[in-house]
């Protein structure tokens, strides 16, 4: 067994160990306790917190928590019910996932299991004490429910990651390093998400249950948004796509370039900790940057032999005219520019004519997709060459000389193939076989 | 004649809006003094500051689907029985007496709130026809749906449970939305012909948002009654996480039509065909379609493959083909096949695939499979080519389309071809037909 997976099996175990123990310790439920209720907040967590769809910030994580606090202060203000179980179970339902159960995951479950139940545990017992506490009889005192579920919500989020951390490094050996300036920021939402909660909390139990289904349309209308929005954000992208592969499909050598060059970016970027928004942008530029051939004038394609120098002219005014069009839709203008930037000029080109901004200092989102675009090409076959080795092909890059070719962007995107440990190109030993048979 | 008459109706225009203006401030302060009794009572506070809430969220807009304007105002003014219930009921949280809602105090807030909105706007320098026109739709919407509260609350058929209030609002919120449904057909001149089912099912296209605003206005109530000023907290959280999930929704939507309108070009840029007619045969296209009367989908599956039914000619950038030659229904399931790659768009494949299939072939009435698009689009693109390719007049253009209606072309789309020509005034040159 390997070590990894046998550690995977360790953690896993412990924290299902830890999570069931905290509901063990939490069990009485009391005799007050509604369990309908309860089943409406946890179908309401699982599924804001499991059919979420991808958001960059993490507003749905938040939500979520919002509706384990709200169940909190719901319990702690009724008589005789326990507010730690309640929070506890609920969280207990959390990590159920659709992936999971689609590739037959267990270890991440678990952990999950685990985690979320502890958090959610320590967070109850803080809620109850602090309700208990501030609110001496006094019901509803708004300020003490505002002051225990901000901080509710803080220890759940700081158990929470805690814990994930531990465990992620146990296992993988990685350390998750969130800068504090973004922890800020997390924790300021889930606290306000937390306090935002505890009032529901108060309106639920002070009001009637017609209050449930209004916030419940209000966030099932806005999760069906979402949706169709994530669900049209997929369609710009594959019809972008799909244009690219009409492209690509008749060309034998430069198939797969556009998803490769996606790939190499990606790389680069990981390892020069880009943000999510630059890594978003360039991935939309690397799908972007070979657009322009899909617009080849007629009298150049029905040209036999060498383009004269009008003709290649023309040719690329075509591709310029592809940027432009490319460059009216708003979005993607910050590709378009990072693309347009991203190729080597030759000597006698003018495009302060045509518009396009010829800058001597590329930034560094063209650097690396110029980095990326030129080591495919020189890594795969082409009509007139063949492909270099990886080493040679790193090596041609770094001693060009044009600005765009960045040691740093280079020195990145090594690192980053090297640790994955993949190659691209013809592998090394052969060519040094087929020299050392020639010599 | 024509600029004279518009003159005057826009000075018509400034007197209506002046009217409805001074009209529903002066309202507005006689219920309020009605309502506090000529003083500045103890109840003012809050009409006073629902109005304020009515004219500053009135400034925000919501996108929704059909571009028509919600705003938050909706929610405040959902918001508003539940509100004046509990600041009658003084301190004690009342729950089931819903006898002691004003209507004086809401509708007061209303008037007052609508005013000054529109006295705002008109300094900003909006179009007065525009100005006068939301307010009126906002009045009609807002009142109906105050009165139909009111109504519903002193009737007696309503049962008696703690359901019953939210029975009444979404009740009254669903008489509200029919009114809006309504005085959108009605003011963006939506009536005439196939457009009324059109601007109707745009119309309610809407429906998400309406319910969501009116939800978070009946939520902000129930919750201002336990916790008073903090439900603004409590609503403002949903309120905007819809309203950001309907903000980002309506970009995309932007960003893909503007990205779709990008790419249609590309073959133009090429030379592979005419600079503009991608452009041109979605507008006629979509012009067509919305005289017919289709449904909201079938409207943006047309309004997409108009755009990009010569797609396929961007494949004219390999030299092979050329050589090898190739035929319009090759053109047609290239374009389909790139279109195709995205699986949101699979039935625009369909139509581009479709396009070039003539509409009957002899011996039959039609081909009854063959979708309505795709007929659009033919004879469309038929039209736009003569013109601007082959140089013909649009009436000798419409005349070879006429006769193509034989086999090609279906009379029926040709006949909606020809009126939208002819209103807007393209076909201007009646007596210069030449035989071609």
């Amino acid at each position: 067994m390997r070590p990894e997976k046998r550690k995977r099996i360790l953690i896993g175990v412990i924290y299902v160990i830890a999570g069931l123990a905290a509901l063990a310790l939490a069990w009485p439920p009391g005799g007050e306790f509604d369990w309908p209720l309860w089943t409406i907040f946890t179908v309401a967590f699982v599924l804001l917190s499991f059919q979420s769809v991808e958001v960059n910030d993490r507003q749905f994580a938040s939500s979520s928590q919002m509706v384990v606090l709200t169940a909190g202060v719901y319990f702690a203000l009724s008589q005789d019910a326990s507010p730690v179980l309640a929070m506890s179970l609920l969280a207990a339902a959390g990590p159920l996932t659709k992936s999971d159960f689609a590739n037959r995951r267990v270890f991440l479950p678990s952990f999950n299991f685990g985690q979320l139940i502890v958090s959610a545990f320590a967070a109850g017992n803080v809620l109850a004490f602090l309700i208990d506490e501030l609110a001496g009889g006094r019901l509803p005192d708004l300020t003490a429910v505002m002051v225990a579920t901000g901080t509710a919500a803080l220890v759940y989020t700081a158990s929470n990651n805690l814990l994930v951390q531990v465990g992620a490094r146990i296992v993988y050996g990685t350390r998750q390093i969130i800068p504090w300036s973004r922890l800020g920021i997390l924790f300021a939402a889930q606290f306000s998400m937390g306090v935002l909660g505890g009032l529901l909390g108060v309106v639920l139990f002070e009001s009637n249950a017609a209050t449930i289904p209004l916030v419940l349309i209000v966030y099932v209308i806005g999760h069906l948004v979402f949706l169709s929005y994530s669900k049209l954000r997929e369609a710009h992208e594959s019809t972008l796509r799909g244009f690219i592969l009409a492209l690509e499909a008749r060309d034998l050598y430069t198939r797969g370039h556009t998803e490769r060059v996606a790939y190499f970016c990606r790389l680069i970027g990981e390892q020069l900790a880009f943000t999510g928004t630059q890594m978003e942008r360039m991935r939309w530029a690397a799908i972007i940057h070979d657009m322009g051939k899909l617009a080849v004038p007629v009298e150049v394609m029905e040209k036999q032999g060498r383009l004269t120098d009008g003709e290649y002219r023309s040719l690329r005014r075509a591709s310029h005219k592809v940027d432009d069009l490319m460059s009216e839709v708003e979005f993607l203008n910050p590709m378009v520019q990072i693309c347009s930037g991203s190729h080597p000029r030759l000597p006698h080109e003018n495009f302060d004519q045509t518009g396009h901004s010829h800058t001597t200092r590329p930034t560094l989102e063209q650097k690396v997709l110029a980095v990326a675009d030129a080591f495919d090409a020189m890594t795969s076959t082409r009509g007139y060459r063949m492909a270099f080795t990886q080493s040679k092909a790193f090596a041609t890059l770094r001693e060009d000389k044009t600005p765009l070719y960045d040691n740093d962007v280079i020195d990145a995107l090594e690192r980053g193939l090297t640790g994955i440990g993949r190659s691209y190109g013809p592998p090394d030993i052969v060519i040094e076989q087929e020299e050392a048979a020639s010599a | 004649m024509r600029d004279r008459l518009a003159g005057r109706a826009a000075g018509w225009v400034w007197v209506l809006t002046g009217l409805l203006t001074v009209g529903s401030a002066l309202t507005s302060a006689l219920l309020f003094l009605r309502e506090t009794g000529g003083f500045f009572g103890s109840t003012a506070w809050w009409i006073v500051g629902a109005g304020a809430a009515i004219a500053v969220s009135g400034m925000v807009a919501i996108h929704a689907a059909s571009g028509n304007r919600l705003t938050p105002a909706y929610i405040v003014i959902a918001s508003l029985p539940l509100v004046s219930q509990r600041v009658y009921a003084a301190g004690d949280i009342v729950i089931g007496i819903d006898a002691i809602f004003t209507l004086q105090g809401a509708m007061s807030a209303m008037f007052g709130g609508l005013a000054a909105l529109a006295v705002f706007r008109t300094a900003r320098g909006i179009d007065q026809r525009e100005v006068a026109g939301r307010f009126t739709r906002r009045l009609l919407v807002f009142s109906t749906y105050l009165l139909s509260y009111e109504y519903l609350v002193d009737t007696e058929f309503m049962f008696e449970s703690e359901w019953r209030r939210l029975a009444i609002l979404s009740t009254a919120g669903l008489a509200a939305f029919v009114v809006e449904g309504l005085a959108d057909v009605v003011f963006t001149g939506r009536i005439f012909g196939g457009r009324l089912r059109h601007g109707l099912a745009s119309s309610a296209s809407d429906a998400a948002v309406f319910v969501s605003l009116i939800a978070t206005g009946a939520l902000l109530g129930l919750a201002y009654e336990a916790i008073q000023a903090w439900a603004l907290a409590v609503a403002v959280l949903p309120y905007a996480f819809t309203a950001g999930a309907f903000h980002r929704l309506s970009q995309t939507k932007r960003t893909y039509e503007q990205t779709l309108v990008a790419l249609a070009q590309i073959p133009e840029v090429g030379g592979h065909t005419q600079v503009g007619h991608a452009a041109r045969t979605n507008d006629l296209a979509t012009a067509v379609a919305e005289r017919i009367g289709v449904s909201r989908r079938e409207y943006e599956r047309i309004n997409y493959a108009s755009f990009l039914h010569d797609i396929g000619r961007i494949t004219l950038n390999e030299p092979s083909i050329l050589r090898q030659g190739f035929t319009d229904v090759d053109l047609a399931g290239w374009g389909a096949e790139i279109v195709g790659e995205t699986k949101y768009l699979e039935d625009v494949a369909t139509i581009v695939r479709r396009q070039y299939e003539p509409f009957r072939s002899p011996g039959e009435v039609s081909n009854p499979d063959l979708p309505l698009a795709s007929r659009i689009i033919k004879v469309c693109s038929a039209y736009d080519e003569s013109v601007h390719e082959m140089g013909f007049s649009p009436l000798e253009a419409l005349e070879r389309i006429h006769r193509g209606t034989v086999y090609d072309f279906d009379p029926d789309v040709v006949r909606e071809l020809r009126a939208v020509l002819e209103r807007r005034g393209t076909l201007n040159h009646p007596t210069t037909v030449t035989p071609a």
